[in-house]
């Protein structure tokens, strides 16, 4: 049997291992699946990251898997910042 | 007793100054800060370095445990001493005591780890790899449930329990089911219950939510970063006083004191 296309769960598991090794962005458990777009084929990573410069890594890392494996699927970044400012909310009695 | 929590802020080179800003007040806010886990991106010593740097206006004791991130590099140990530098008390299977405003706050500490809960949680059973990955679990476990009855024996007027992982699933709620044995154990949780505390604090779900509470009734609170959007979270144990009050009333969504007594 010819090795063919990587199949999806593979790669997804690629990619999800790259973001969460790749030190650009470091983050475990970001949510990645893919999605059928109006041209083509999506790759979707959602969850929250700490930095913008993490964000902005993020197409680019996933980008180098799919190159890897020929696979021309669009990057989408549904990523959030979460920014760590002083609560505004009071303290709760527990 | 004003505890602020945060955990999961994974501090990284380009993360410099983004925590520090949100932290200038606490001492306002809270008389403790508890840490739970994943200090750093990646658990490099320079990034330990980069996080303590942060907490420069923090003036209220400081309390901590490792997260999964803060061991990825192998250096655990050292990230603790860069902590302990700083003067945090890092816990890890250990329990520390702290006098405050005439009480005594005790807090237990450990990073715990996986294993799942309920009906989908691991055993110990077949190879070698599967229990060692279970009886880690049961071990931080034990430690967790002897530093507690450690500190009801000394007296505790409160006492905390310190985690990365979750002990109940209901504050892992949100994430994807697959991954909840990698999220926490319930035999933290069983812990928690066994030997008795005031408040749990874990971080490590990022999509999970706030509230829950374990089997036995004890609170549990995630205060990982992306769940709480803010630099801590405040909770007031016991006897509400002044100081409190005036906490709990100062914005309110989450307050559930209603101003009686």
């Amino acid at each position: 049997m010819n090795a063919g296309p990587t199949p999806v769960e593979h790669l997804l598991t690629r990619i999800s291992d790259a973001l969460a090794l790749d030190g650009r962005v470091g983050e475990l458990g970001l949510d990645v699946h893919e999605e059928a777009g109006s041209i083509g084929r999506r790759i979707v990573v959602s969850g929250h990251v700490s930095t913008a410069e993490r964000k902005h890594a993020i197409t680019a890392v996933v980008g180098e898997v799919l190159a890897a494996h020929d696979d021309d699927a669009e990057v989408i970044d549904r990523t959030m910042v979460t920014v760590a400012g002083r609560p505004d909310g009071g303290g709760e009695v527990v | 007793m004003r505890v602020a929590a945060i955990g999961d802020v994974h501090i990284g080179v380009d993360s410099v100054g983004t925590f520090q800003p949100g932290l200038a007040a606490i001492a306002d806010d809270a008389d403790v800060l508890v840490l739970a886990g994943d200090l750093t991106k990646c658990g490099t010593v320079e990034e330990a370095e980069l996080f303590v740097d942060e907490l420069d206006d923090v003036t209220v004791p400081i309390v901590a445990v490792l997260g999964n991130h803060d061991h990825h590099a192998d250096r655990p140990h050292e990230v603790s001493e860069v902590l302990r530098e700083r003067g945090i008390i890092v816990l890890e299977g250990t329990s520390t005591i702290l006098e405050l405003h005439g009480h005594r706050l005790g807090v237990a500490g450990v990073k715990g780890f996986g294993g799942g809960f309920a009906d989908t949680a691991a055993s110990a059973f077949g190879e070698h790899e599967m229990k060692a990955f279970v009886r880690h679990t049961e071990v931080v476990a034990a430690q967790l449930a002897d530093e507690l009855q450690r500190l009801a024996d000394a007296g505790c007027d409160h006492r905390v329990a310190l985690l990365h992982y979750a002990p109940i699933a209901d504050t892992v709620a949100g994430e994807r089911r697959e991954i909840y044995p990698f999220l926490g154990s319930q035999m933290l949780g069983e812990a928690i219950d066994d030997a008795g505390a005031d408040l749990a604090v874990h971080g490590h779900a990022h999509s999970g939510i706030e509230h829950g509470t374990t089997p036995g009734g004890v609170p549990v609170r995630n205060v990982a970063l992306p769940v709480i959007g803010c630099a801590y979270r405040v909770y007031v144990l016991g006897d509400v006083d002044d100081r409190d009050v005036a906490m709990a009333g100062r914005v309110g969504s989450e307050a559930r004191y209603d101003g009686s007594d």
